[in-house]
């Protein structure tokens, strides 16, 4: 499963060292979009709460379009 | 525990100076505690000052206080538990001995159990009090939310819990809330205001600011202290432009505040200080020798407490400042600057380290995360018999886990100690699954397999099946010396089923040599039970005042020292059926109450088989509560059935049988026979004993002499090989009431006789008294054997049957020497409407032989012969 996640403030990647691989975008308005690509809910959550432990604000958490879906 | 207790996680948070102090929500905390809250929640993420908070606010309200810090080892609950006990020792001195059984037991027991106990003890220590539980979002183990849930529900008036966590606990807050049992502080609550940001930075960072600047830095860290404290750090040491450029910069960038603050920051130190900071950062607590380890150093001590000093997130965690950690955002970021290579080189080094030092947890822990499963094997199996003794099985399986099951199922040792922990769990099925991969491992060692034949014999003897002595009597061999704690497991069984046999003599000593292992290694628990199991077998083998008085020893702590050990308690067990058995019934009631008490407390009644629910519904009987007696049989019966313990379930039912006789239904107990197969066909065991007694008073209630006395002699060959002198009393008894009823004065007195030689130096009473007015017939022609003991048992019989008598239903005129039973009366009823024996059976339920059975006693009751005398009788007398 896709999912995107937008939290604001722009995050360095370090931060989320030895979680599952992901892809960081910073948007102009000082947030930052994160992409998982086919993330289980066990990898979903070990982001979630680090973003939670990093003092992180959540913003948005939805699910996105199956890369494969759209082909 | 195997580990030394870390008494840095019981520490009270150092206060720091010059803190801003937060007297709004010290304040709060305090009325809701005033006004009868239970709980006090402070929710909110990390960096928000949680714990300084707590610290400021105990020092206002001089409470007395327990304090723990956790971790996630502590969602083990005995680790959980035996830090909570600690701290809690800090109210109550005697605390720490009792609870500390809890502990020690296999099994634990539930939440409600636990709490319960603790929250005895809060009560009695009297004082108002305080239980922190800093870091709570670490705990995910259901029981112990659930144990905790309890303790807040039922906390007395004097007594204050309060959790510190990054999340919401699973508590039931809502409910607590609307009932105002909540104080609750978040995240909101926490954020710095402006006033206190200004307070903040110029007393506690001695930084002056302007307000402009002041605002900025609050608006843009929106209160968060932990990025107000970086802001700070690097400001210090700024020139008023310096100062100006950094809050423009800071205020005009989108990177998170703390990734900005913490580069900022870590950047402007030293070299050397840096390699510091991340040589250490995979630590959870750090000392200074420990650092001087990690980072090759020597001056760790001066770095800390320069890092202290300066407010580098560095929080003390005793007064002395030995132990230290950092701030867990702190550390987290730390830990982000060191590559995965480098961590693992560090966590090898702190393995060592905590190894040599002695904290074999840690060092497991850090050799784990270091990805050495060759030295983490190395640590477990050192520390495997220790842990199994001990009961500490969670960690245990925790790290096994952690190993990968695969490898575990490969490697016989490790595979057989996790077959251990979980037996030792009651996860009786799990076990089997390793049990059996265990046995298809080649070339494994001698003291593993020992441990699995130990498990195997164990579950063979918890079956009663005939295979226990063998398994027992190899794993022994196996285990040779090496395991001494699973060599008591195997001992026990192997003594269990011995006596079962009927090999007493060996039994007995089996039970010594686990007796003497047990002390030698100071395994408490086992102390307790196994002399539990040791005195049953001098009160069958005749020496019930031995058995008596080796029960006191313990229950006073003579065997043990100066005292008792915590588990002691389970002694008033078997002390009431010895109680009983003297016709001490007053004291019996006391002992099995404590007894059952002690056995719940560490979850082992079942274990034992509910020896003492047994003997408290014998007791009820006894003092005429027939109806409580026999709703306490059911109840244990119901559990018993549906956990699966024929054994246990067969041993509660003889009971139950023993109370239908004396209660006339004679049906019930025939086919309860039937349904167990107990024939004279049927094999005699030491469980099976017991059966067979009520089955020789049915076979008497029915006149059926022959069957009575072969089988009689049956119980009479099983007794005597196994020198089982107690129970032969019992044989003895019956034996005289059969030859009596049988027309044998000369053999009836002869039995009696031989009964009474034993008994009499031993005090066994009961064993005459429960059969009833026939003994008490025979007995002054017996009284020359052992003049003062005859005489008081004849008294006894005395007492207990004008007691009895008021139970029966009668009619006072009627004048009759021995009153009819209700099954009777009942009977007679039937006949004096002209019912013929078939119609009653019929209309009973009963048999057409129950039927005549009745009939004969009530003609012999009646003095009469036969069915139209009786009736006639019966009207004389005014009975119908």
């Amino acid at each position: 499963m896709n999912y995107e996640i937008i939290v604001s403030g722009h995050i360095d990647k370090r931060r989320f060292r030895g979680l599952a691989e992901i892809e960081l975008e910073f948007l102009s308005g000082g947030e930052t979009r994160i992409t998982c690509r086919e993330f289980d809910q066990a990898s979903l959550h070990a982001l979630i709460n680090r973003i939670y432990d990093l003092g992180l604000t959540l913003q948005v958490v939805r699910r996105a379009e199956q890369d494969g879906y759209k082909k | 525990m195997s580990n030394p207790i870390l008494m840095t996680k019981l520490y009270l948070p150092a206060s720091r100076p010059n803190t801003v102090s937060r007297s709004l929500l010290v304040r709060r905390i305090s009325e809701g505690m005033e006004h009868g809250g239970k709980l006090t929640l402070v929710s909110a993420p990390a960096g928000y000052g949680k714990t300084t908070l707590l610290a400021e606010w105990l020092k206002t309200v001089n409470h007395e206080c327990a304090w723990v810090s956790l971790d996630p080892g502590d969602n083990d609950p005995k680790r959980f538990l035996t830090y909570l006990i600690t701290s809690l020792k800090t109210l109550s001195e005697e605390f720490f001995q009792e609870v500390s059984s809890l502990i020690e037991s296999p099994r634990l027991p539930s939440p409600e159990v636990v709490a319960t106990l603790l929250l005895n003890h809060l009560l009695h220590s009297g004082s108002l009090s305080v239980l922190v539980l800093d870091d709570y979002h670490v705990i995910t183990n259901d029981y112990l939310h659930r144990t905790l849930e309890f303790m807040i529900e039922n906390c007395p008036p004097s007594f204050h819990i309060v959790i510190v966590s990054r999340l919401d606990p699973p508590l039931p807050l809502g409910k607590w809330r609307v009932r105002s049992l909540l104080t609750e502080i978040r995240i909101d609550d926490l954020r710095f205001s402006d006033q206190e940001v200004a307070a903040f930075f110029s007393h506690t960072m001695q930084l002056d600011l302007k307000t402009a600047h002041i605002i900025s830095l609050k608006t843009r860290t929106e209160g968060w202290i932990a990025g107000l404290q970086l802001a700070a750090l690097s400001l210090r040491g700024r020139e008023e432009q310096g100062i100006e450029e950094f809050i423009n910069k800071f205020s005009g960038s989108h990177k998170f505040v703390i990734d900005y603050l913490f580069d900022e920051v870590f950047n402007q130190q030293a070299d050397e200080i840096k390699e510091f900071l991340c040589n250490t950062a995979i630590l959870n607590r750090m000392c200074a020798d420990l650092c001087d380890d990690l980072s090759d150093r020597k001056d760790s001590k001066k770095i800390l407490l320069n890092l202290e000093q300066r407010n580098l997130f560095l929080i003390p965690l005793d007064e002395e400042r030995q132990w230290y950690r950092y701030h867990h955002l702190f550390a987290d970021f730390l830990r982000t600057e060191i590559d995965e290579k480098q961590a693992a080189a560090l966590h090898q080094k702190a393995s060592k380290w905590y190894e040599c030092n002695g904290y074999k947890t840690e060092a497991t822990e850090h050799s784990l995360a270091a990805g050495d499963v060759e030295k983490a094997v190395q640590l477990i199996k050192a520390q495997t018999s220790q842990s199994i003794v001990r009961g500490d099985l969670y960690a245990l399986i925790r790290w096994l886990d952690r190993l990968g099951d695969h490898f575990v199922r490969e490697d016989g040792e490790l595979c057989s100690t996790k077959a251990c922990a979980l037996f030792l769990l009651a996860r009786i099925e799990d076990a089997y699954s390793y049990i059996n991969d265990f046995k298809q491992i080649k070339n494994v060692d001698r003291l593993s397999q020992g441990r699995v034949k130990t498990l195997e014999a164990w579950l063979a003897n918890i079956r009663e099946d005939k295979m226990t002595m063998a398994l027992a009597g190899e794993a022994i061999e196996l285990m040779a010396d090496q395991d001494p704690g699973l060599k008591v497991f195997a001992l026990v069984a192997l003594a269990q089923s011995l006596r079962s046999r009927g090999y007493l003599d060996k039994s007995t000593s089996a039970f010594r040599e686990a007796l003497s292992i047990s002390r030698q290694f100071n395994y408490t628990l086992p102390l307790c039970t196994v002399t539990m199991d040791l005195v049953y077998n001098y009160y069958i083998q005749g020496d019930l005042q031995h058995a008596i008085h080796l029960c006191l020893d313990m229950l006073a702590g003579r065997e043990t020292g100066d005292r008792p050990l915590p588990a002691a308690g389970i002694l008033n067990i078997p002390l009431a059926v010895f109680y009983l058995e003297s016709n001490q019934i007053k004291l019996a009631e006391e002992s099995v109450l404590r007894g059952i008490e002690a056995g719940r407390r560490l979850a082992i009644n079942d274990i034992f088989g509910g020896d003492g629910e047994r003997t408290l519904s014998k007791i009820r009987f006894l003092q005429g509560h027939r109806e409580d007696a026999i709703a306490l049989i059911q109840k244990a019966l119901d559990r018993s059935r549906s956990a699966g313990l024929p054994i246990v379930t067969l041993r509660y039912e003889t009971v139950l049988a023993d109370f239908k006789l004396a209660m006339d239904d004679i049906q019930w107990v025939e086919d309860w026979m039937l349904r167990n197969g107990l024939s004279l066909e049927g094999e005699i065991t030491s469980l099976t004993e017991h059966s067979y007694l009520v089955c020789i008073r049915f076979l008497l209630a029915k006149q059926l002499w022959q069957e009575a006395g072969a089988l009689l002699k049956k119980l009479e060959d099983f007794c005597r090989k196994g020198m089982r002198q107690g129970r032969l009393i019992n044989i003895l008894v019956l034996q005289a009431i059969l030859n009596d009823l049988s027309g044998n004065s000369e053999g009836a007195k002869n039995k009696l006789r031989a009964a009474v030689g034993i008994a009499a130096p031993q005090n066994y009473r009961r064993s005459f008294l429960q059969e009833g007015k026939h003994i008490l017939r025979m007995l002054p022609l017996v009284q020359d054997t052992a003049p003062d003991f005859v005489a008081s048992l004849i008294a006894d019989f005395r007492s207990e049957l004008n007691l009895n008598d008021t139970t029966h239903v009668i009619n006072p005129a009627s004048g009759l020497a021995e009153p009819l039973s209700e099954r009777e009366l009942e009977v007679l009823g039937l006949i004096a409407a002209g019912l013929s024996n078939t119609d009653i059976s019929g209309k009973l339920y009963i048999s057409l032989g129950t039927v005549k059975w009745h009939a004969n006693h009530i003609y012999a009751k009646l003095g009469v012969k036969n069915r139209t005398q009786a009736v006639n009788k019966a009207k004389e007398l005014k009975i119908i």
